[in-house]
């Protein structure tokens, strides 16, 4: 499989702070690539790095196998999707779409004709003549979108574009972006801080924490068998395990994570205290507290449900600890 | 495929931007080269020799320039008269600041607390349009109205109150041979002509105390008048000061305005003006004209402290 | 304070303020039209037309207006550029002497006139430059550049970023950013910027009382009647004049920036 985009030990300094440190990176041509990691990860500095807005301090960043150190933004076939859209103002949503292939030479009326398909690929025919500030924040993300598209691009680069919709509208765009990639065969690069999204739309995901790379993997991988403490506090929102206590269940002095709706309550067991419930719904999740170690679990509908303060005893299936050794590279 | 063509041999114009994007520093060097070069050298080098100037003497039978350094131009500034000059300005920037704010302060208030929509608007062009009009007519129009036979005279004729405005006109200092030819006149005209400075940094910084602010002190059990003492002026404080920049500099460079309405005794512009004009005496005139710079500089230091730049 | 009504007192005081700025500017239109030659007579002893064919035929008036909407015309054109250039590279970029740089183009405002015109005269002789039309052009090119600069730099900070880089990205070079993306977006901005500089070279007397030779532009033919009274009547009607001319550009600075960013009153 050829690879789209690859990082060689990029870094990205601004004086003393290491906004990208080191990374290495394969992003496969046609593949759903998420970067995930919160603010300040260095996820946005990443990709602005591949749509060149920003220029790597050390290390080479090859698109399509091709060096781009001295590739501007406006020679690489790259288009990017901005988290604030950055829709022209002073152009109407036509002109907005048609902009890339103005500036490539392209006949007025030819590309007011790509123009109108690229709207109607993202479902927002007859918009063509309003301005940008006319429209609602998720006609601004399909127009962005076009705009990008219409240029065929071999590589889409997302930067949060769903960060400003609400919820409902933010769960139908998912949906819509997965399949528009699956029908386009583009590749496409997101950047989420929002794991859920990341895991539902992802073919691949890239997890940042300071600049690095945690973990790079499908997200089952990245979800079962997290590689890092910081990555299962993150991403799975696991339970981690000190390496003491991880000592004296297996013996071995790693860390390990236990996903909460992994642990069982057992009539024995190891004993836990209840330090605290909260109701969610479908399930209610109890915090509790090893011996100094704090751990939460899930409780389905029909158990009852343990008063803080009382002790109780737990445990789980084997399998279901994931110890997180180091040197498993 | 269309980002085919922006591969092929680029223009002349798509090499001169590659070579911008590679090197950015050389894209803000070219941008603030001109402007950094016409106010570096025309402005800033004739500002340093005048300066300089002010180092220098002049030989008081030739009237020549003696170009060596001393002191004792700065030295002549401490003669009486001089000194007289500096503090006579000065007195008369501070005058004019200060009745400057209580008179603007209701109108930026208004325009920024209570003037909505239209009103908005028409306030602020009420207060632009007399920024912006021609400086000479705003004067020429207090020479009109300060003239004896004008409308003052006539309106206080017409209430039967001329003994009051002779009786103003007696008064040592204040007073003269009729307003325009007194400082009392001359302050009027000072006001009047910086007033929408002063106005108009008020307004901003009163614009930006959020109403849930004043509704937190009214909360809290103030009333009016003390959310107004306790939490209004002090934020507008920066505001008044901002504006107070603009009204005491201004009056002190003023050559103009008292050589057309006020008394024959002088003020630091004019004295520059004279002193490098009739006079010819260009080390004294750099001399007085370091004064107000001065003045400034340490005004300037001081607003910072209260933070009155970031009303500006 | 929870009420939207202002007090009484405040009302007045308000009304006063904006009385005390207005009403002498409107009296000059009243001025314009009396039959009183000799004084400042108030009221006029009556009212005539004569003044505006007297102030028509005068040849020094229209000498002045020309001389002073040329030097007004080519300093606003300068003005444009530098302020404009100085805006993009402090608004868009943090460098070494950033600061220094926008002090730089305040300064020629912020010191009083007198001082900016006294080292320009003593430049310009210690350089044995002649005084012409192009040294009064050089002083008003100067104090410009901050408001357009002002105005400018407004404007570079509220469009976002990202549609340069949007425009770079849809594959467009410099060049065509410049003429695609940026300028379109900061044209008002620089024609409200322009009417302002051209108003303030218009209107300028301090600086051009040291930068012009024997010329005179209007404001210098204004001051020389206000010293020298010659014939008030026409003073009067070039008065009037001079403040509807004013107007105009004010007025359309304001519709243009109206809602976006305000016309700088520290740029005066």
């Amino acid at each position: 499989m050829t690879t789209a985009v690859a990082f060689r030990k990029v870094s990205r300094h601004y004086g003393p702070v290491r906004a990208v440190d080191a990374v290495d990176l394969d992003v496969a041509e046609g593949e759903f690539f998420a970067m995930l990691g919160p603010s300040g990860s260095g996820k946005t500095t990443c990709l602005r790095l591949i749509a060149g807005f920003e220029k790597p301090t050390s290390g080479q960043i090859e698109i399509f196998g091709q060096p781009s150190a001295d590739v501007p933004p406006y020679r690489r076939p790259v288009n990017t999707v901005f988290q604030d859209y950055a829709l022209f103002p002073h152009l109407n949503v036509r002109d907005n779409v048609a902009y890339g292939l103005m500036i490539a030479g392209m006949a007025r009326t030819e590309r007011h004709r790509k123009a109108e398909e690229a709207l109607e690929l993202v479902a927002l025919p007859g918009y063509a003549d309003r301005k940008p500030s006319a429209l609602s924040g998720g006609q601004r993300q399909r127009v962005a979108l076009a705009r990008a598209l219409v240029n065929q691009p071999k590589v889409l680069l997302l930067d949060e574009p769903l960060g400003a919709l609400d919820l409902k509208l933010r769960e139908a765009m998912q949906v819509e972006l997965k399949s528009l990639q699956r029908q386009l065969g583009i590749t496409f690069v997101f950047v989420t801080h929002d794991q859920g999204e990341a895991l539902s739309m992802a073919d691949r995901v890239a997890v940042f924490n300071d600049g690095r790379i945690q973990q790079v993997g499908t997200p089952q991988d990245i979800y079962d068998r997290p590689r890092t403490p910081f990555v299962a506090d993150f991403v799975g929102s696991s339970n981690v395990l000190e390496p003491a206590m991880v000592q004296r269940l297996t013996g071995r002095a790693v860390h390990a994570s236990l996903r909460p709706e992994a642990v069982r309550l057992q009539n024995e067991g190891l004993a836990a205290r209840v330090t605290g419930q909260s109701f969610l719904g479908a399930v209610t999740r109890l915090t509790l507290d090893v011996d100094g170690q704090s751990l939460s679990m899930m409780l389905g509908k029909g158990h009852s449900i343990p008063r803080t303060g009382d002790l109780v005893h737990i445990g789980w299936d084997d399998d279901a600890l994931h110890l997180m050794d180091p040197s498993d590279g | 495929m269309a980002e085919a063509a922006l591969h092929t041999a680029p223009t002349l114009a798509g090499r001169a931007s590659d070579l911008l994007w590679r090197r950015q520093g050389l894209l803000i060097l070219l941008l603030i080269l001109p402007p950094a070069l016409w106010l570096g050298i025309i402005y800033l080098g004739s500002l340093f020799a005048l300066l300089a100037q002010s180092f220098f003497s002049i030989d008081e039978f030739s009237g020549l320039i003696n170009y060596e350094f001393t002191l004792s131009t700065y030295a002549e500034l401490f003669r009486p008269s001089n000194l007289d000059i500096i503090i006579r300005t000065v007195v008369m920037a501070s005058a004019v600041t200060i009745a400057a704010a209580i008179i603007g302060f209701p109108v930026a208030y208004y325009a920024a607390r209570y003037a909505r929509g239209r009103w908005k608007a028409l306030f602020y062009l009420g207060v632009m349009l007399p920024l912006w009009s021609s400086y000479l007519v705003k004067v020429y129009s207090w020479k009109l109205i300060l003239a004896k036979e004008g409308i003052v005279s006539w309106l206080f004729e017409t209430l039967g109150l001329t003994w009051l405005l002779e009786a103003y006109l007696s008064l040592p200092i204040l007073g003269g041979n009729s307003l325009s030819v007194s400082w009392t006149g001359t302050f009027l005209v000072f006001l009047y002509v910086w007033i929408p400075f002063m106005i108009l940094p008020i307004q901003a910084a009163l614009e930006r105390v959020p109403v849930s602010m004043l509704e937190a002190s009214g909360d809290l059990g103030a009333n009016p008048g003390q959310t107004f003492r306790h939490v209004l002026l002090p934020l507008a404080l920066p505001g008044v000061v901002a504006g107070s920049i603009f009204t005491f500099s201004l009056t002190l460079g003023d050559y103009i305005i008292p050589q057309i309405v006020g008394t024959s005794a002088r003020m630091i512009g004019q004295a520059v003006y004279q002193f490098q004009g009739t006079a010819g005496n260009i080390p004294l005139a750099a001399a007085f004209a370091v004064v107000p710079i001065l003045i400034m500089g340490v005004y300037l230091y001081v607003a910072r402290r209260m933070g009155a730049f970031n009303a500006l | 304070m929870h009420s939207d009504r202002a007090p009484l007192a405040l009302k007045i005081a308000a009304a006063f303020g904006l009385l005390f700025m207005h009403v002498p500017i409107l009296l000059i239109f009243v001025y314009a039209f009396t039959t009183e030659d000799k004084s400042y007579q108030w009221p006029p002893p009556g009212y005539t037309l004569k003044w505006f064919g007297v102030t028509w035929g005068r040849a020094d008036v229209w000498e002045a207006l020309s001389l002073s909407l040329r030097v007004a015309a080519i300093s606003t054109v300068i003005a444009l550029i530098l302020g404009t250039l100085c805006a993009a590279a402090v608004a868009r970029t943090r460098f070494f002497g950033r600061e220094t740089i926008s002090l730089l183009v305040i300064l020629p405002i912020a010191l009083p006139g007198i001082i900016t015109g006294i080292s320009l005269r003593s430049a310009f002789n210690l350089a044995d430059i002649p005084f012409s039309f192009w040294t009064i052009v050089l002083g008003h090119a100067t104090f410009c550049v901050v408001v357009v600069y002002n105005n400018a730099v407004a404007r570079f900070r509220r469009t976002s970023g990202s549609l340069v880089e949007a425009s770079m990205d849809l594959g467009a070079n410099a060049f065509q950013t410049f003429r695609y993306v940026i300028l379109p977006n900061i044209s008002t901005a620089l024609l409200a910027g322009g009417m302002l500089a051209f108003a303030l070279s218009f209107d300028e007397v301090i600086v051009t009382t040291f930068t012009a030779g024997q010329q005179q532009t209007l404001p210098i033919w204004m001051l020389e009647e206000l010293v020298r009274p010659r014939q008030r009547p026409v003073t009067n009607v070039v008065a009037m004049i001079v403040v509807l001319v004013t107007f105009l550009p004010i007025l359309g600075a304001f519709y243009l920036t109206r809602g976006t960013d305000t016309v700088a009153g520290q740029g005066k």
